[in-house]
Formats: structure tokens, sequence, C-alpha cells
């Protein structure tokens, strides 16, 4: 009475179990998925900012809210027409600072402090010059733009300085 | 009479190197391009401009839309949505090119956008942008296309190899290298009565080893407005012009 035959077990059983397999396979391959998009491909590039970090020479000083790095190259002619421009003005609360790959270059461009280091130089250059670069007290670069010929750049400052955010420019 | 040329060198969207020979009489040109991927579960069209080329998507496209900017290494990631979400497009912006491929409809959701972002490579140069796929063999890259625009005529350049079928049936000039095809245009009749007897009612279309590229000129609109000058501009495309493709 009411016993269940041998046969009909295993096979309610083996059923049983290949369900759960198939689960398991299913979970097993979405979170495969994600990872594939996150975790396992490190190079892949992500809607979100890239974060980079500049060494301490570069960061805004005592009660400076943020400094103002123009990376340069000696021998372009937009670099020392947008140099000369950043320092048409004066700037209250940020530090206007230039950076040139080597320090025989440094010499190149006067009226302001141009800082020579290859490495940092190498890690922000993003294949144009010149690139003004906003950095936060803490060393983290909060935005960076392309500079042109055309570029209003005491207007741009004008727009960093008050929003102060790399999404409002 | 002779033609200053001068030579130039411009990156096509898949990598391929074009030379272009111009007369120096026509002044610089605007390039653009097109290129398209497809794969499994992938299909987009990528248009490239030079730098501005896209400056009229947040005023006059999608005026009162989302903007949303990324900051990443050698160029920034712009999504644009309208503002009643009907349209949307992720724009590359390298310092000398941007890439912009439509979504036509919301914006994705992130890990869409992020697959778009990990299936292609864009790598910007002053010559040209290239986008690639990151995984060749997964994606199909097709249908690119370089394209100059000068002051009064458009030339349109793609690899010989891919556009073999798209030319003439019947046999064309031969002139240098090149075989060169004039075929009319499929104007209104009003345009065409208009332009009839000038090279404006033509498209002329060269194919040369490497490369086939069509020539249009362009009439300032308007009655009457076919300009005399016209005669040494299309004299001198036509004679100057030269394009091959190194893929």
């Amino acid at each position: 009475m009411g016993s269940v035959s041998l046969p009909l077990a295993l096979t309610l059983l083996s059923l049983l179990i290949s369900l759960f397999t198939l689960v398991a396979v299913g979970a097993v391959y979405s979170r495969l998925r994600v990872l594939e998009q996150t975790a396992l491909n490190p190079a892949a590039v992500r809607l979100a900012d890239e974060q980079k970090t500049v060494v301490p020479e570069l960061r805004p000083q005592d009660g400076e809210v943020a400094s103002v790095v123009l990376l340069m190259d000696s021998t372009c002619a937009i670099c020392h027409q947008a140099w000369a421009m950043l320092h048409e003005t004066s700037w209250p609360g940020l530090r206007i600072i230039g950076l040139v790959a080597e320090a025989h270059m440094a010499s190149a461009f006067s009226g302001g402090p141009v800082h020579a280091d290859a490495d940092q130089w190498a890690e922000l250059y993003e294949g144009y010059a010149p690139c003004l670069y906003a950095v936060a007290p803490s060393g983290t670069v909060i935005a960076r733009r392309f500079v042109y010929g055309d570029t209003d750049l005491p207007e741009l400052l004008t727009t960093l300085l008050s929003s102060r955010s790399s999404h409002a420019l | 009479m002779t033609i200053t040329l001068s030579r130039l060198t411009r990156a096509a969207a898949d990598g391929a190197r074009l030379t272009i020979e111009v007369p120096q009489s026509v002044g610089t040109l605007h390039w653009s391009g097109l290129t398209k991927l497809a794969g499994p579960g992938f299909a987009r069209a990528f248009t490239l401009t030079q730098r501005g080329g896209n400056k009229a998507l947040p005023t006059h496209v999608f005026p009162g839309g989302r903007v949303e900017t990324f900051r990443r290494q050698g160029y920034d990631l712009t999504l644009y949505e309208a503002a009643d979400r009907s349209d949307s497009c992720l724009v590359w912006v390298g310092p000398y090119n941007e890439a912009k491929t439509w979504f036509n409809g919301p914006a994705p959701r992130r890990s869409v956008l992020n697959t778009v972002l990990a299936a292609v490579d864009f790598a910007d140069g002053p010559d040209g942008a290239v986008l690639r796929a990151r995984r060749p063999s997964v994606l199909h890259q097709f249908a690119t296309t370089v394209i100059g625009a000068g002051d009064g005529f458009q030339v349109i350049a793609t690899d010989a190899r891919a556009t073999r079928e798209a030319l003439p049936d019947w046999q064309g000039a031969t002139r240098g290298d090149s075989e060169v095809w004039r075929v009319a245009l499929d104007l209104d009749p009003d345009e065409k009565q208009r332009l009839a007897g000038t090279p404006y009612e033509w498209k002329y279309t060269f194919a040369n080893a490497s490369a086939v590229y069509t020539v249009h000129f362009i009439p300032e609109p308007g009655p009457g407005a076919l300009r005399a000058a016209d005669g040494t501009l299309v004299d001198d495309v036509l004679s100057g012009l030269r394009v091959t493709w190194a893929a």
C-alpha cells in the first residue's frame, strides 16, 4: 500500500537530478557571461571615467581648490599660444603649471612654473598636445580637455571652476 | 596646362591607408567616413567625421536632451539622448576625429553599451581615426568608405576588392592605369533641365588596381548660379585626382 516501485523511484530521481543540472548550467552560464564582460576582460572599455592620479609636484597646494596642468611639447606652436593665454589672466585659487617631458624643454616656456617629468608626461599623454588637465587636491584628474588653436581657455577655466566635475564639461 | 598636385595620406576606418593626389587648386578637403561591423548578436554602422563634426547634436538634433561624457584614454565617450527618448547615439571623440553610432531608440542599458564598447577599438590620429573590431574573428568589417568634400565637389573612395560588383556593366574609358565611367545622376526633371550639358549631371567613377572612387560636382543652389570658374575645377579634379588604397 502506497509503496512506489523501484524503477519508478529511480526515474523520478533521475528526472530531478537532470532538472537540477539544467538549472545549475543556466546559472553558471549567466555568471560566466557577466565575468566575461567584467573581470575576465580587464581591457574592456567601460562606460566610466578612467581614473588617473598625478605626482605630488602637480597637485594643488594649501588653499588652492585645483591645479590646472597643461601638458606641452616644446615644438608645437599651439602649446606656446595656450601657455601664454593661460597667463594673461590671474586665477586665484588655481595653480597653473606646465608639464613637459624633458628638462631642457621647460626653458622654452616662461611666465610660470613648468615641471619636467618624462614618466608622468608619458602617463598623461594621450596622443595630442597641448592637453589640459584639472587636478583635485587628492591628485585625481577630474577633467581633461584637448586644447586647439581656437579654444577659449579663460572660458574653459571658468566653466571648470564653476562645475569642478568632469561630467558637466 | 600643368597641374600642381599635392599628395596626402588618410586612414580608412578599417586601418587601410589611402594615398590621395589632389590638384592644389581645389584647396583643402574635409574628410568623413563610414564603416559597418556585424557578427553574432551585433550589427552596427559607424560614421566618422573630423573634429567638431558632431557639434550640432546637443543644440540642434537633441535640444534639451541628455548628454553624458566619459573620459577614456585618448578619447571621450559621449552619449546623447533626445529629451523624449526617441533617439540616441554614442560618439567617440578623439583629439582629431570623431566616430558615431545611432541606436534609433532610447539609449540602451549599461550592459549593452559596454558590449558595444568592448567590441570595437577606437584609435585616433591626425590622418584619420581607425575603428576596428577588437576580435576580428568574430566581427566582420565591411562597407568602409572614405569621403572627401572639397569646395564644389565630393569624392567617395572604397576598396576595389569590395566594390567590384558595384561597377557599371559596360566598359569604361581607359585613362592611365584606371578605367573611367560617366554615369547620369538620378535628378528631378527641373534640375536635369537646368544642369543639361554641364558636368553636374554626371558622376564619374574611377577604378584602378586598388581603389574605386566616384567624383561628383555640386552646383550652387538656385537658378543661373553655375559658376564660370567651374570649368577649370572640373578639368583639374578629373585629370589630377588619384586615390590608391593600401589595406
